[in-house]
């Protein structure tokens, strides 16, 4: 992970101090269940910030509030300077926040290529009629549309799956599909959660490099929940920790690894 | 040589009249596959386009326009009563239900069933209306083939081709367009087609219009058959049939259902009807259902449901 280190430090990157998005005082609750408890943490615009946490800490539920899946019963999100109500998951998204999910979720019946087209949907624009001829606006619109798709898949260097239904695909290629989709939308926030979860010890190497290439290329704020520390450590510019749905750390990775509420609540946590 | 003739003339009226169970259980699977609910409004929805469609050809007929008119009057106006069908569907029956288990939804189906037909009947009328739009006369096809050659009705060439060229469309707009792209996506998963902006809501407009259009596809041809009627409704009961041997969730497999069933009756009312007695028409496509259920249980094309445990 070394390499990886050392591509981090380079000091190319855009970090800044401004906060992209901010979560105050969020609870989210399924019936008798506190997924979420009164948490507060913000990403800053440029960074990568980490989310981590046993099993069940309410990760994923986070991810699914910011992106509007869940709608929490107190407390209030801001994305780009602007609180927002009840948002819906196909709002967020035509505001910029992209994501990839614990358990991928493809489009099976589709190719790679058709999968990250997808991605661009809210970036097209031609009408419908003109869509059923492909003619006139609708080509040139298609075509323009997927010449950025090959040039992400060009990036993450899946030129030779592009025409296979993903469903055929190995669990680490689909998992990096995924990701490809979620750069066809151009996101200034992208959420991805557990992107190495059951990947081979390459995979994951490569994984880690394209998450660091992403922020860098195209300066887009990442926020990533990931169980293994090693990477979290590489990757991260500040890590926020829940366990039971309560915030019990937050801030750089060597403050957290410190803490003693952290390595309490990681100890005989399998994961 | 004669005996090969009638067999020709019976499985191609068979194969045409077909064609129309294939249309009426396409609705059903486009609806299923973008939102997994059986639709058991789709035989209302045929009952509802043919009437807005002969109801406002006669009053157009009656004001005086011209006969081309009327008829692209009449389709348009039958399209709009099919597009505020789905809305309100979609609005007031389904979107409430978003996330709801399939039986939730079927049984919510069941009741926009009776108020579609009601508001159908109470709207357009509940007599039988005549619907003249194709030719409904025969042709006489191979005379030199065979002796006295084939009988083929006009009509249900007319509805082959139609049905086809629909069908033709139906394909390119899912495979070529950025909706149809959408509609694929949210049929296959639903989480993951909001994360990337598409508005689930607008799909099911969407996917219910396009089934309301199929529909008013279907009513024209078999009003033209049958005059408009309340029992145009029971054609939908033959698409269950249709559905199971094709598969719920394949296209091509409703298309190819749909003509087994049509070809299958007819032939077994001809051949097997004099061993065993008439009639075999109204039970042959459940019969044939439930064996390819013991054979094949996800239909011909269908995909294989694997249950995660
Ligand atoms: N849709 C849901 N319905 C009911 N409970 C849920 C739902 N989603 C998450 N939970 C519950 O919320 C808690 C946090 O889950 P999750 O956010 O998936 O944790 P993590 O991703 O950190 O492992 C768990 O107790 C889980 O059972
Ligand atoms: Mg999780």
């Amino acid at each position: 992970m070394s390499a990886t280190a050392a591509i981090n430090s380079a000091d190319t990157r855009a970090v800044t101090n401004e906060v992209l998005l901010a979560v105050e005082n969020v609870t989210l609750r399924f019936g008798g269940v506190t997924a979420i408890n009164g948490v507060s943490f913000d990403i800053r615009k440029g960074e990568i910030r980490a989310i981590i946490g046993p099993n069940g800490a309410g990760k994923t539920s986070m991810l699914n509030c910011i992106n509007g899946f869940y709608h929490p019963q107190e407390g209030r999100i801001t994305y780009k300077g602007e609180t927002r109500q009840r948002m819906r998951p196909h709002v967020a998204a035509s505001q910029g926040i992209a994501r990839t999910f614990q358990n991928v979720a493809l489009f099976n019946g589709m190719t790679t290529l058709d999968n990250i087209m997808t991605g661009r949907t809210l970036k097209m624009s031609a009408n419908i009629f003109w869509q059923m001829l492909r003619l006139g606006p609708a080509l040139a619109d298609e075509i323009k549309h997927r010449e950025y798709c090959e040039e992400i898949i060009d990036f993450l260097e899946i030129e030779a799956i592009r025409k296979t239904p993903v469903g055929r695909l190995p669990y680490g290629l689909q998992k990096r599909v995924e990701l490809a989709r979620a750069l066809a939308m151009q996101p200034d926030l992208l959420l991805l959660d557990e992107p190495m979860a059951g990947m081979n010890l390459e995979e994951k190497q490569d994984m880690c490099r394209f998450i660091i290439d992403v922020n860098k290329t195209f300066g887009t704020t990442i926020a990533l929940i990931e169980h293994d520390m090693g990477v979290v450590m590489d990757l991260s510019d500040r890590v926020v920790v829940l366990e039971y749905g309560r915030k019990i750390a937050d801030g750089t990775p060597d403050e957290v690894k410190s803490d003693q509420k952290v390595i309490d609540a990681y100890l005989g946590v399998s994961h | 040589m004669q005996e090969l003739g009638s067999f020709l003339e019976v499985l191609i009226s068979g194969l045409l009249a077909g064609v129309l169970y294939s249309l009426v259980a396409l609705g059903f699977v486009l609806i299923f596959k973008a939102s997994g609910v059986f639709n058991f409004a789709q035989g209302a929805m045929v009952l509802l386009a043919g009437l807005a469609l002969v109801r406002s050809l006669d009053f157009l007929a009656h004001h005086g326009f011209p006969g081309w008119l009327a008829i692209v009057l009449g389709f348009v106006f039958a399209g709009l009563v099919m597009a505020l069908c789905a809305f309100f569907v979609q609005r007031y029956v389904l979107g409430p239900l978003i996330n709801q288990n399939a039986l939730t939804m079927f049984m919510a189906t069941i009741g926009a069933t009776f108020v579609i037909e009601g508001v159908a009947q109470f709207a357009f009328g509940s007599e039988v209306y005549p619907l003249r739009l194709f030719p409904t006369d025969a042709w006489i096809a191979g005379e030199g083939l065979f002796p006295g050659g084939i009988l083929i009705n006009k009509l249900d060439v007319w509805g082959g081709v139609i049905a086809g060229l629909l069908v033709i469309a139906l394909a390119m707009f899912f495979q070529y367009t950025k909706t149809g792209r959408a509609l694929r996506a949210v049929a296959d998963d639903h989480a993951a087609a909001q994360s990337v902006g598409i508005p689930i809501d607008w799909i099911w407009f969407v996917v219910w219009l396009v089934a309301g259009l199929v529909a008013l596809v279907a009513a024209a041809i078999w009003g033209t058959k049958l005059g408009v009627q309340f029992s145009i409704t029971f054609l939908a009961l033959k698409a269950l049939p249709v559905l199971i041997i094709g598969g719920f969730t394949s296209v091509p497999g409703a298309i190819i259902g749909g003509l087994i069933v049509g070809a299958g009756e007819k032939l077994a009312e001809v051949y097997l009807g004099p061993f065993i007695g008439g009639g075999i028409e109204y039970w042959f496509a459940y019969v044939l259902a439930l064996a390819v259920l013991m054979v094949r249980p996800q239909g011909l094309y269908g995909e294989k449901i694997i249950e995660r445990i």
